[in-house]
């Protein structure tokens, strides 16, 4: 019997994950939950979980020495180097804890890739995972383990957020897709992830980096047409035009192009990221400085100021008629008071 | 309280992600009236790096309650389990006190506060009261658009938690005093009591999950007593399974539905459940809070001008007393089971 451990095992992907290996001849499911609040759902299915921290090293080698398999899913978002650090000590504390015969699987993303980005630079997310995919390969050779990189796609399955947004979309009616779907989807599912972990469990998987998506790559279209039969549900794909190509783009302006290519780098989330590796202190007052002020301006909201409508101009006019004071023309120029009396009582009158 | 103009000062007992993410930022935003003097937690690396982000003093937790400065004011922000002997303390010093929600466990031990507090001198932190959304509810119960109202259903939860740390008081009753109904389902049931305006509760039935002690599902009937007559209750809450994260209140001639996140659309649905659409707010400023960060300011600005006089006190101990009732019948029902 082969024990395959799921670091991160209350996760969404873990969740489903877990579930759906427990009756897998030949393997044991080993999920791994920090607290027992975390594990409540899988106990509920009479899953039994190990509780523990894996940033204690001790605690790693408890919960993880008789594992042939371990995945880590654990992942903490923040803008907090010291929460992001914790993604580090994780992957390190398990490179160490694994026993000398086992594999180690750190799951990672196809974001590295920034495909949704124009020029391929990788956003925060997959920045992140990319550092620790190579910082922790070296680790692991180092120390003569067996690591796997798994880049996973969008992934698709019954607890997925992306999964519940599909079928609400084919649910309220024809769905917008570019192309008509016809792109790559860049999907996997739970259960590649599973097929995935066997393979590398059970078969002779050589170490190394891979990609995990549908094999063959499904279409958006045919992700769509998969969920809206499963769900027994009418689909209607309404083409869209795609986003305009980087040629047609230069075309319409090089400035133009080079901000919207700024932007949508991603700019002020690239700079938060880099403040992560500021001294720790520096990192923190800083992010309490812009918590402080998002708090303040969401307050001045509540009351917003009034607004007014005379735009401030710097003085302009740079060569001046001759002309009286504005009072003394007023005075001078009256309107006449019987045309006025005039204009406001009639309202249909013959003009001279 | 200081009698001159100048801030109130502050003391912040817990130094959690709260207090840090949301009570910090709006205090430090209100630096012309407050200014805060300590942060305090029983973790020496937390309050350490919570003081320095926000440069403020740093106190280490320790038994002895009476090493903590004296303030105005005192925002108490730990579990729910370890807070009566600050309570006491600050009870004893005279000083003002802001209790995140649960307050209290309690019945007894909410008479207790009582009985040591003036009305306006302590707060609790229920902010969805002063969301946008629950002013437009309490607006349509009031004016009678869609007829009385004649009960209220909260369903919220999610599949899967986060751990909250291996050390997270969740897994420890006598820090927490309870599972999903005190931290989750204490805020929908609050709400519901609050815009019916109910004078007094009871439960019909409870049914839950209980994990060891800690609760991580629960389906609660209850009866609020209103003026108007008596408004049904129905919450479900879990940990196990997902939930929408609305409450629907039922009216004669329709209902309304609410997200539980502020900025949530009031939708308008006929008694067939179809949408009439949203129901919008009047023109001008915001009627409450569509943000946390504005919800706590809106908390605190109730808090501090009950403290001065400027209003009546909205967030007293007696107006919470009926969800505090409620959730503790329930308890006592389930773990009667148990």
């Amino acid at each position: 019997m082969k024990k395959v451990a799921i670091v991160g095992a209350n996760g969404q992907v873990g969740t489903e994950l877990v579930l759906r290996m427990t009756e897998i001849p030949g393997i044991t499911i080993v999920p791994i939950v920090r607290s027992e609040s975390g594990s409540a759902f899988l106990r509920s299915h009479n899953v039994s979980c190990r509780h523990g921290t894996m940033t204690n090293r001790d605690e790693a080698r408890e919960l993880l020495a008789d594992c042939d398999t371990i995945l880590n899913l654990a992942h903490a978002d923040s803008y907090i180097a010291k929460k992001r650090a914790v993604n580090t000590s994780v992957q390190l504390a398990i490179n160490a804890a694994a026993s000398p015969n086992s594999k180690i699987v750190f799951a990672s993303t196809q974001m590295v890739y920034a495909p949704e980005l124009p020029v391929r630079i990788p956003g925060t997310y997959g920045a992140e995972k990319l550092i620790l995919e190579k910082k922790a390969a070296r680790h692991a050779r180092r120390m003569g383990k067996e690591f796997f990189v798994l880049r996973l796609g969008h992934v698709l399955g019954d607890f997925q957020a992306i999964t519940r947004k599909i079928v609400r979309e084919i649910e309220s009616g024809p769905v917008p897709l570019v192309h008509g779907g016809a792109g790559p989807s860049n999907t996997t599912f739970v259960a590649s992830l599973a097929d995935a972990l066997v393979r590398i469990t059970s078969e002779r998987v050589e170490a190394g980096t891979y990609d995990l998506l549908t094999s063959p790559q499904w279409s958006w279209a045919r992700v769509y047409d998969f969920y809206a039969d499963q769900e027994h549900l009418p689909l209607t794909i309404v083409p869209t035009p795609g986003p305009p190509t980087v040629a047609s783009r230069m075309r319409s302006g090089v400035v133009g192009f080079a901000t919207e290519t700024v932007l949508k780098q991603r700019v002020r989330e690239r700079l938060a990221f880099a403040m992560r590796w500021l001294p720790q202190g520096a990192n923190e007052q800083l992010y309490a400085r812009y918590q402080i002020r998002r708090a303040s301006s969401e307050i001045a909201a509540l009351n917003p100021a009034p607004v007014s409508v005379i735009e401030p101009w710097r003085a302009i006019g740079r060569n001046p008629i001759a002309v009286a004071d504005p009072i003394t023309s007023l005075a001078a120029f009256p309107l006449s008071e019987v045309r006025v009396a005039q204009s406001l009582e009639a309202e249909h009158r013959e003009l001279p | 309280m200081s009698a001159t103009t100048s801030p109130i000062s502050v003391g912040v007992v817990g130094a959690g992600a709260v207090v840090s993410g949301v009570h910090l930022p709006v205090l430090k935003s209100m630096r012309d009236e407050v200014r805060v003097d300590y942060v305090a937690d029983v973790s020496e690396g937390s309050v350490g790096r919570v003081g320095a982000a926000y440069q403020c003093r740093s106190v280490v937790l320790t038994d002895d309650v009476q090493q903590l400065p004296v303030t105005d004011v005192v925002l108490i922000a730990t579990p729910v389990g370890v807070r009566l002997p600050y309570y006491e303390l600050f009870a004893t010093r005279g000083t003002a006190v802001f209790a995140e929600k649960p307050a209290v466990p309690t019945m007894s031990a909410l008479s207790h506060l009582k009985a040591h507090y003036q009305p306006e001198r302590f707060a609790v932190g229920f902010q969805r009261r002063t969301y946008a959304s629950s002013f437009l509810v309490s607006r349509l119960i009031s004016n009678g658009m869609l007829g009385t109202l004649r009960s209220i259903e909260v369903q919220e939860g999610a599949l899967t938690t986060s751990t909250g740390g291996a050390q997270s008081f969740m897994t420890d009753m006598s820090l927490s005093g309870g599972g999903i109904l005190m931290d989750l389902g204490c805020h929908g049931i609050d709400l519901a009591c609050r815009l019916s305006r109910a004078e007094g509760s009871s439960t019909t039935s409870v049914e839950g999950v209980l994990d060891r002690e800690v609760d991580r599902e629960i389906g609660l009937a209850a009866k609020l007593d209103c003026m108007d007559g008596p408004v049904a209750l129905h919450v479900s809450l879990s940990w196990l399974g997902s939930r929408p994260g609305t409450a629907r209140f039922e009216f004669e001639h329709g209902s309304a539905l609410v997200g539980a996140k502020p900025g949530s659309p009031v939708e308008l649905l006929t008694v067939d459940g179809d949408s009439m659409g949203v129901f919008d707010p009047p023109p001008g400023p915001p009627l409450g809070a569509n943000t946390v960060h504005q919800a706590c300011y809106l908390v605190w600005r109730s808090f501090l001008d009950g403290l001065s006089g400027k209003s009546a006190p909205e967030l007293t101990l007696e107006s919470i007393s009926p969800a505090v009732r409620l959730i503790e019948d329930a308890y006592a029902d389930l773990r009667s089971r148990a």
